[in-house]
């Protein structure tokens, strides 16, 4: 449904509101009219294409999808229907996807580090390679380690000296994830107890650190950079803090507190079927062009920035990359396994 | 709410469905939760047992009354006064109808005949004002949930029409 | 964040030269309210391409109308056919529905609008002045205390099963048990589903809210001719009928003035939305009520309390989005999307960078509710006709129309099935005396009873004495102590006075 070439015009009147309004509801209506046909498909895309978001609207995914979708539309020309399908952390919206067409229309906007994690640790029978191909990455972000702004803890030493004392509670968005996996390697690297209280999703573990439920939370470093003056960054889980403007120039984790935790990052990609990778090649491959027109394209910038994540996480890869940060995951995941699955 | 019973001994069979239900699903949840760690388990465990309380000091209750012989068990409640019994399950097994076939149907086709067999099972005479009721609120509903609103509902036939004469008029 | 007597004034007739924006969305938001399955945020999402296409200002005006409206509008299938339009109306259903069927179909809608509109206006008014007040309340309301707010919503079910208590509390139980379906909070793995997918984020709430009042419902009505009593409801209410039903609902002023500041409160606090405050309302208007006994039997206060409560929450929910940056619930997560689409900032920078669209946004709500009172007198007249329309019209219309609204918010064709099996559940409760209310209080609270727990005992390290590690929250549990002590401790009195023990 969502129209995603339209583009924000300044200030409307009330004239080209009813206008727009007009305009919106015969395209809706049109295209919800036309019928889903192949058969007549000159060329692909014949008709809307549908994205599938295994969070909830108005997270992070949500988000970076619509300001690629902004500009795609360009590059791709036709309409964008967003659907989203949240629950047992990506499930739910992994085997809906596995469930449609397998045609190159549907393709699933994935959040590489928590999604693999979790196909890799439930039993969802669906496996990255064989089922799911990841086509082309978009953006990549570390994880962070962040407090609200009226917690005691200023530093991230601070906040290991607590740990020495007690446990430190550690809000996560969801157990499998590498924010979570990033905290347990911390908490064995210096021999301090954490205990992670997963809150099932960004926004509600943002709001436990702002109202100090918990010590700290841990998150994709956006979810912190969006939040502005209401977080503060202790630490990423990186080997360099690649956007220091916002995120009050914290340090790496690993020159903060001498560890050797690997990098954790977790990537935006675009995936889709085997099925349809392996019999629709050329749709593939139009999808993937005008993907890399898209991330080459100026106006992406502006809609990345417009949305309040640094363009310097934008980090433009091909199915061989996206395919190997992937790979790299599943094997955190399998580390880590009796941790984050309670066995 | 119960429907009143016909002598003063209180039916109690259709009374029990609900209880049974529970504990049924209580029973399979526990069975589904066994080898889970602790904390999946900790409100489950607590609410089947809650339930297996409850249920119990009901069928309790249900005996004594029995057994004072003021019970009598007797399901024919449930299905409401007898006059047009047969009509409401006959509407049952329209709504099942209707899941079986909408996907194939679409919305328009299956709403118009779910509406009109709907109407006259309901108790509506006339053939004629069935169909003119189905075929409005049908197509009402087609332009407002399809058209207007673009609810991913199933599309059928009558949506496939459309779509080829919108084609054709363009 | 604080705004000038006049700075006001001139926000509020720029929000109210936005009238053009403002009466679609609220008659947008009256019919999908109206029609389960489609409430605020399925519309606002299935009209993003209109409000992504428009500035903000707009964007947002709309948005917020169409919030307001929906609340108003999710009460009128609640009174009319006992079905309510959203979770939040599901209170509404114990006193309105009962209301409708003596007849009385047009008084209970005005009071329900009356009160809906004298909530919005009275939150939305204390809002714009006690903006940076109330969003500390996000900050003293944690998991902890979220545990005993649920505990207050539960406490319902005790309350409208005093018919038969055992039954009121095995379907309240039942309801409990089938919440606790579906993925566990924290390790997410699937519980109780007997393996449908459909089902791993647990019971949809829009679905078994569908089956348990609409399609039970329907059922229910091919017993019957019509809902009303034909002789009572055959003559419409004149217009002077009309005004003297809208200036009665006045008289309760003090129950709307505190049930719509409680929505307010519970509205703020994150994670808890109308279902839980107009549950809340309804038990607190009974329990301090003279008359207890005539709640759910069509009383008056029992319609004005949960309405109240409801629209109380849509300023609530805002609260955060505006001043923490975090959405405090579906509707404001969607607004949220919009404002990051047109790269505004939200959260304090927002008051900071354009103060004029945060107080915005309160503002244009003020002045939706004052459009809505434009709607109050048509509504209140004509609508309440839909009693008496044959129901082997209504009955297939229900059913086929209420299908659409359980499959709109998750596009799953199992979500049918799933509102028909409820259907089934809720028919058979019904007719066997297990209060179906009861049944979706359980539904609704259960999961968020059972993740603030959890998360409390997981801070903790399992240490149980957490419950009681707050001010606000012991405040919490001694109000709640109060509350389900008062309701049997005053009957008492009440009957002992009655026999003359005491005077």
């Amino acid at each position: 449904m969502t129209r995603s070439t339209i583009k924000a015009p300044s200030l409307l009147g009330r004239r080209s509101f009813l206008k727009a309004s007009g305009a919106v509801a015969a395209a809706a209506g049109a295209s919800s009219l036309l019928m889903p046909s192949s058969a007549f498909a000159q060329d692909f895309p014949a008709r809307n294409m549908d994205i599938i978001i295994p969070t909830g609207e108005g997270g992070g995914a949500d988000r970076d999808a619509r300001a690629f979708a902004s500009v795609w539309g360009k590059h791709l020309p036709t309409n964008f229907q967003f659907g989203y399908y949240p629950g047992a952390a990506g499930q739910v919206g992994y085997e809906f996807y596995m469930s449609r067409e397998p045609d190159a229309y549907s393709l699933i906007f994935a959040n590489l580090g928590p999604e693999v994690i979790m196909l890799e640790l439930q039993d969802t029978g669906i496996s990255v390679g064989e089922d799911i191909v990841f086509i082309q990455q978009t953006l990549s972000e570390p994880m962070c380690v962040w407090v609200g702004p009226n917690s005691p803890h200023r530093t991230l030493e601070e906040l290991v000296e607590v740990g020495r004392n007690r446990p430190i509670t550690v809000a996560v968005s969801r157990l499998p994830h590498p924010a979570s996996i990033g905290m347990l390697a911390l908490g064995e690297a210096l021999g301090i107890e954490i205990v992670l209280v997963p809150y099932g999703g960004g926004n509600p573990t943002a709001m436990a650190a702002i109202t100090m439920e918990v010590d700290c939370a841990a998150l994709p470093i956006t979810n912190s950079i969006v939040l502005g003056d209401q977080s503060i960054v202790l630490g990423v889980f990186a080997d360099e803090n690649v956007a220091p403007d916002g995120t009050d120039n914290a340090p790496a984790v690993n020159a903060a507190l001498g560890t050797s935790i690997p990098a954790l990052t977790s990537s935006r990609a675009w995936g889709v079927h085997r099925a349809a990778y392996d019999a629709h090649p050329e749709r593939v491959a139009r999808l993937v062009e005008s993907m890399q027109a898209t991330l080459a394209d100026p106006d992406y910038v502006s809609a990345v920035e417009g949305a309040g994540v640094p363009s310097v996480f934008i980090d433009p890869g091909d199915e061989s990359v996206a395919m190997a940060s992937a790979q790299a995951t599943i094997e955190l995941a399998r580390r880590y396994r009796d941790l984050l699955t309670g066995s | 709410m119960s429907d009143e019973a016909p002598s003063d001994r209180k039916q109690v069979g259709s009374d029990l469905i609900i209880p049974v239900l529970g504990i049924a699903y209580a029973i399979y949840y526990v069975y589904s939760v066994w080898e889970f760690p602790a904390e999946a388990q900790r409100s489950g465990f607590f609410l089947a047992g809650l339930l297996f309380l409850l249920c119990a000091l009901f069928f309790l209750r249900t005996l004594l009354l029995a057994l004072r012989g003021k019970a009598e068990l007797e399901f024919l409640a449930l299905l409401g006064p007898p006059e047009g019994r047969w009509r409401r399950l006959g509407f049952v097994a329209l709504i099942g109808a209707y899941l079986l076939t909408v996907q194939t149907l679409g919305f328009t086709v299956s709403t118009f005949s779910f509406l009109f067999l709907g109407s006259m099972l309901g108790g509506l005479k006339s053939a004629r004002r069935a169909a003119t009721f189905a075929a409005i609120a049908a197509l009402a509903g087609w332009l407002f949930f399809i058209v207007l609103l673009g609810t991913r509902f199933p599309l059928g036939p009558f949506e496939a029409l459309m779509a080829q004469v919108m084609l054709l008029w363009t | 964040m604080d705004m000038s007597i006049a700075g006001l004034a001139e926000l509020f007739f720029y929000s109210a030269s936005m009238w053009w924006v403002i009466i679609p969305a609220v008659v947008v938001g009256i019919l999908m309210g109206a029609i389960p399955g489609f409430a605020a945020h399925n519309t606002i999402i299935m009209l993003l391409p209109l409000t992504l296409a428009v500035d903000v200002n707009i964007a947002l005006t709309f948005m917020v109308a169409l919030y307001c409206a929906s609340h108003l509008g999710g009460g009128i299938p609640a009174i009319l056919l006992n079905i309510p339009g959203t979770g939040g109306a599901a209170a509404t259903t114990l006193d309105g529905y009962p209301m409708s069927q003596q007849g009385k179909a047009s008084k209970a809608l005005a009071l329900s609008f009356v009160a809906s509109i004298m909530a919005g206006l009275i939150t939305s008014g204390v809002t714009l002045f006690l903006l940076q007040y109330l969003s500390q309340v996000g900050f003293y309301i944690r998991s902890v205390e979220m545990v005993v707010v649920m505990l207050f919503g539960l406490a319902l079910i005790a309350a409208i099963a005093a018919q038969d208590m055992l039954k009121g509390l095995i379907a309240g139980a039942l309801g409990l048990m089938l919440g606790a379906m579906g993925a566990d909070h924290i390790y997410a793995t699937p519980r109780g589903t007997f393996g449908i997918l459909e089902l791993f984020d647990g019971v949809p709430l829009v679905p078994a809210l569908i089956g348990l009042f609409a399609i039970s419902e329907a059922l229910i009505m091919l017993e019957k001719r019509t809902i009303a009593p034909e002789a009572s409801a055959r003559a419409m209410p004149t217009w002077g009928e009309t005004l003297r039903e809208i200036l009665g609902a006045f008289k309760h002023w003090f129950m709307m003035l505190w049930s719509s500041l409680l929505g307010l409160i519970i509205g703020v606090m994150p994670g808890a939305g109308a279902s839980i405050a107009a549950f809340v309302a309804y038990q607190q208007a009974r329990t301090y009520s003279r008359t207890p006994e005539k709640f759910g039997t069509g009383h008056e206060q029992g319609v004005i309390a949960p309405e109240a409560a409801n629209n109380g929450v849509t300023t609530g929910t805002l609260v955060p989005l505006l001043a923490i940056g975090v959405p405090g619930g579906s509707t404001a997560a969607v607004m949220m999307v919009v404002l990051q689409f047109h790269g505004v900032p939200f959260g304090p920078r927002l008051f900071v960078q354009d103060p004029i669209l945060a107080y915005g946004v309160i503002m244009s709500m003020f002045v939706a509710y004052i459009f809505m009172l434009v709607t109050l007198f048509p509504l209140t007249r004509y609508l309440s006709r839909i009693t008496v329309v044959a129901n082997y019209y209504m009955a297939p219309m229900i059913v086929a129309f209420t299908l659409v609204g359980a499959f709109v918010p998750r596009n799953f064709m199992a979500d049918l099935t799933i509102a028909v099996a409820f259907g089934i559940i809720g028919y058979i409760a019904r007719k066997t005396g297990y209060n179906v209310a009861a049944i979706l209080i359980g539904v609704i609270l259960g999961p968020l009873l059972e993740r603030s727990f959890l998360l409390s005992m997981r801070i903790s390290g399992g240490d149980p004495m957490i419950f009681f590690s707050s001010t606000i929250g012991n405040i919490l549990w001694a109000l709640l102590a109060i509350t389900l002590l008062a309701s049997p401790s005053i009957s008492l009195l009440r009957k002992m006075r009655r026999k003359g023990d005491i005077y």
